[in-house]
């Protein structure tokens, strides 16, 4: 799963975000643990491709998406989310991002779960009807723009979350924090434990996938449940045993707690100006949207 | 490439590690028995002994990894104990002059990409940052990782992460490097690849350290064997007198009594044979 | 449990990452001061280990399955100092990698389960296992009992933070702009479903890996790993529930205290000028006040402090910071802020912490 770059069963690609229901638990977990990999290999290439975004420092989309997610977030009209919306639409469209991967990734999950949370809302909030529907429904005019509130608003940050990921090299975007004062030690960590992630991962996909080539039909609940304690028990010790060798090898080559960083990153004047017209535009959208 | 000596070290030109009475003993288990020997500076040791013998262990406590738990270990003339390694130029010093490679590359892997695994060890040190992007660029040519230096390093095969390991190591150009099973789990082109490493170092004034099961390569890579049993140090040879002794290799479970050893029965049989595999790789 | 973004507005969001910091401040200096090198590679894996937990789907009873988070392991192994930490980091990939439980909602998410959660659960496992021998039954029913609670905790603080969202954020029609159910509604709704199925996977998978580490690793449970100098860790002091405990309740009141605002009417003697002056409020108080008539005129006094609140706000301020509910949310963050502030200065002016040893080594297998 890991050695040879990218070869991944067709079955993890074809279906990045749906998992039916009713499946065996075993099947379910090997499929979000393929999940994963698959997504962090999605962003790998995305962020190769050479659209617009991958163009700028990482540190520059850090500020600029955050400002549009906060804005976002801030956002109380329709319009001004809708616009975000668009823009994150348009900005995906210039980076080579292809629309009908971010539905299946993300932009369906997100509406599916959604819609089911926020759903009940629709018949729950009192109100008068809403407007074009059958009164019978029960629907108010105030629970529907609620729920729509959130949809579009879960939707549009969802969107500049993504755009940041996978237009940025998983490297850079954390060599970005240290610049953003984020402590060092805590970028150290994130980056060893994304890197040790999928050694974890494959260690899981492995157990369970030997324990199901061993079985005939699915398991019963109660062993089942024991497979998972043993599993998560044996990753216990890996991840135990796996920490104390890598301490040793830090150790070995000089490390003495202090975590460094060399500083690739470099701001051009276009990052600036990219810096400068995101917040811009997110102070306008807060401002039109408050 | 010569061995460059910090300043800070005393000249003596005595032997650069000696060990005396060194026990090392984990909850009920001896994994080391009274260890006592010396490692000349400049050679080129195999430590030989089968799975759990004690070889590794050794040289974690060579590289000051774990403290013996009996007995002591000198290195340069000086007492290397974890006191000695709390002041941080004597600890620098240590970590630069003596490298080791572990067994398995993942767990000396644990930077986001090559570049930043390879210049790891400097950046610890404390060398200036021009000098590191200059030295990791030289590193990253010599081991050919060139086209794999700005990825993750897990999306590497074992050979590749093999390589880099090493180069994480030898960047800082130590005068021991300590490697433990350097060829276990890789394909014959990337174990020719190592093997031609340890080869081209007799000779540079490195000290190597190897431990190894495999009987095959240990004609070439080593100057002198120490064969390992339960812990206790039981021989002391020349390779080649090692792989003479069919009973020292049999008590020492190097080799099965009712069978011989792939290689050491071919090694015997076509002395010139297994050079053959080494070139042209 | 995991909130996404957009169900918190971005104020609630900023408030509670002002609320988390701490915790994380204090947290990453004390494991680095205890374990120095070891730390870094620990905690990583362990938060490694973590994420990869939460990608289980464990079957429960009754056919359905469940997540369980490892919040409780994470605790019993690390301790809560380094399971907030690990626990933290988990779900800060896990925001990033799939934007799932966004960035902005880290902050939140981060209190709830980082924090919350690991406190309850060191604090239960400590309170039932006791001294009791490393491989006795009674760890494994502490480890469920402290899954369970860390959960059901979490779950209550989100509940909460989603279920004041709709009172304190709408637009001028009423709408929720956030999460849209009330407390009423978002509290029994995901204490359902906690209390039932996610607790239930959380205790099960816990107990389950108790179980296991005492056959196996039963080094890993003496409490907390963050021992002195390497050595498996030493039985935690007496004062550990008094004082950490306290810390996890502390942050428990403090996102609670909305919960006041459920209950109809006022305090006795929290009445504003409006209700003094009122006929039918002044009613009703002179009802609870044992039938003590209430002076005329608002006493002038009272006049000027309800305008304490309100006044400094300048007039374009958004309308939602002068409304009372915020005020409230904002006095008990300040209040708790001061006590939490004042905590962690005193502890380090006390140089509580201890330097870690030399580069300390645990045994090779």
């Amino acid at each position: 799963m890991t050695g040879e770059p990218a070869k991944l069963p067709a079955a993890a690609v074809a279906s990045p975000g749906f998992r039916l229901a009713g499946r065996a638990p075993i099947e379910r977990t090997l499929e979000e643990l393929l999940r994963v990999a698959e997504r962090s290999l999605y962003a790998e290439e995305t962020s190769r491709r050479g659209g617009l975004l991958q163009v700028f420092d990482a540190r520059a989309k850090w500020i600029g998406f955050v400002g549009f997610a906060v804005a976002a977030g801030l956002a109380r009209t329709f319009a001004v989310l809708g616009a975000l919306f668009a823009g994150a639409l348009v900005l995906a469209l210039l980076s080579r991002l292809r629309l009908r991967e971010l539905a299946l990734r993300a932009w369906l999950p997100a509406l599916l779960f959604t819609a089911l949370v926020g759903g009940p809302a629709l018949f729950l909030t009192p109100g008068p009807p809403a407007p074009g529907l059958p009164v019978a429904l029960g629907i108010s005019a105030i629970g529907a723009r609620s729920v729509g509130f959130l949809l579009l608003r879960v939707e549009t940050i969802t969107s500049f979350t993504l755009l940041l990921v996978l237009t940025t090299p998983w490297a850079r975007l954390l060599a970005a924090l240290r610049s953003l004062r984020v402590p060092a030690t805590v970028v150290v960590i994130l980056g060893m434990t994304y890197r040790f992630l999928f050694l974890l991962l494959k260690s899981a996909h492995d157990l369970f996938l030997a324990r199901r080539s061993r079985a005939v039909g699915t398991l019963p609940p109660r062993q089942a449940r024991q497979l998972f304690s043993r599993t998560t028990g044996v990753l216990l010790s890996k991840t135990v045993n796996t920490s104390q060798q890598v301490y040793l090898a830090m150790v070995a080559r000089g490390f003495t707690g202090d975590a460094r960083l060399l500083d690739p990153l470099a701001m051009h004047g276009r990052d600036w100006f990219a810096v400068a017209a995101s917040l811009a535009v997110s102070g306008v959208a807060i401002w039109a949207g408050r | 490439m010569t061995a460059s000596m910090s300043t800070t070290t005393s000249p003596s030109r005595g032997p650069l590690f000696e060990l005396r009475e060194v026990n090392y003993r984990y909850e009920e288990i001896v994994a080391i028995d009274s260890c006592s020997l010396v490692l000349e500076r400049g050679t080129r040791v195999a430590l030989l002994g089968a799975n759990g013998s004690g070889k590794s262990t050794l040289l974690l406590l060579l590289d000051a990894l774990q403290p013996p738990s009996a007995g002591s270990i000198r290195f340069d003339g000086k007492e290397l104990t974890p006191a000695a390694l709390l002041d941080e130029r004597t600890n620098h010093d240590f970590r630069r002059r003596v490298g080791f490679v572990f067994q398995n590359p993942e767990v000396q892997l644990f930077n986001p990409t090559v570049r930043d695994e390879i210049a790891f060890g400097p950046l610890q040190l404390g060398w200036p940052a021009d000098r590191i992007r200059d030295e990791v660029e030289r590193m990253v040519d010599r081991m050919q990782l060139r086209a794999v230096v700005e990825r993750p390093t897990f999306r590497l095969s074992m050979g590749e992460k093999k390589r880099v390991a090493i180069a994480s190591v030898l960047i800082l150009d130590p005068e021991v490097i300590l490697l433990d099973e350097p060829t276990a789990g890789l394909d014959p082109r990337s174990q020719s690849g190592v093997i031609d490493l340890l080869v081209a170092w007799k000779g540079s004034g490195r000290t190597v350290v190897v431990a190894t099961h495999d009987l095959g390569v240990i004609e070439e890579i080593a100057d002198r064997c120490l064969v390992f049993q339960e812990g206790r140090l039981v021989a002391d040879r020349t390779p080649a007198e090692v792989l003479a002794d069919l009973d020292l290799l049999t008590r020492t479970g190097l080799v099965h009594s009712h069978q011989h050893s792939h290689r050491s029965g071919l090694h015997h049989a076509h002395p010139h044979l297994h050079r053959h595999e080494h070139d042209g790789s | 449990m995991h909130i996404p973004d957009g169900y918190l507005s971005p104020s609630t969001c900023a408030a509670l990452y002002a609320a988390v910091m701490p915790f994380w401040a204090v947290a990453l200096r004390r494991v680095k001061a205890l374990l120095v090198t070891r730390f870094v590679p620990l905690i990583s894996l362990f938060a490694a280990f973590s994420f990869v937990i939460m990608m289980f789907n464990l079957p429960l009873p009754g056919g359905t399955t469940g997540h369980a988070v490892g919040i409780a392991m994470a605790a019993i192994v690390l301790g809560p100092w380094g399971a907030t930490i690990a626990i933290s980091v988990a779900l800060a990939i896990q925001a990033l990698l799939f934007g799932d439980g966004g960035i902005l909602a880290l902050g939140a998410n981060c209190f709830n389960m980082a924090v919350a959660g690991s406190w309850t659960a060191a604090a239960v496992y400590r309170l039932v296992a006791g001294r009791s021998p490393i491989d006795a039954r009674r760890r494994v029913v502490a480890g469920g009992l402290a899954g369970y609670a860390a959960i059901n905790v979490a779950a209550l603080l989100t509940a909460c933070e989603l279920g004041i969202q709709p009172m304190l954020f709408h637009d001028a029609s009423g709408a929720a702009l956030y999460a849209p159910y009330p407390l009423g509604v978002a509290l029994p709704a995901m204490m359902l479903g906690h209390l039932t199925f996610a607790g239930l996977a959380e205790a099960l998978l816990t107990a389950g890996v108790v179980r296991y580490l005492q056959q196996s690793e039963r080094g890993l449970l003496d409490f907390g790993m963050l021992g002195d100098s390497g050595n498996h860790a030493s039985r935690p002091s007496p004062a550990f529930v008094s004082s950490r405990g306290l810390w996890a309740l502390l942050g428990l009141l403090l996102v609670l205290s909305p919960l006041g605002l459920l209950a109809a009417g006022s305090a006795w003697a929290e009445w504003s000028p409006a209700e003094l002056a009122d006929p039918a409020a002044r009613g009703a108080i002179a009802a609870a006040s044992g039938g003590v008539a209430l002076p005329v005129a608002t006493p002038s006094g009272l006049v000027r402090l309800a305008a304490v609140w309100t006044a400094p706000l300048p007039d374009y301020a958004p309308a939602f910071l002068r409304s009372a509910a915020m005020g409230y949310l904002v006095s008990a963050l300040v209040g708790v802020g001061i006590i939490v502030l004042s905590g962690v200065g005193l502890q380090v002016v006390l140089g509580r912490t201890r330097r870690g040893g030399p580069p300390a080594v645990l045994p090779q297998r």
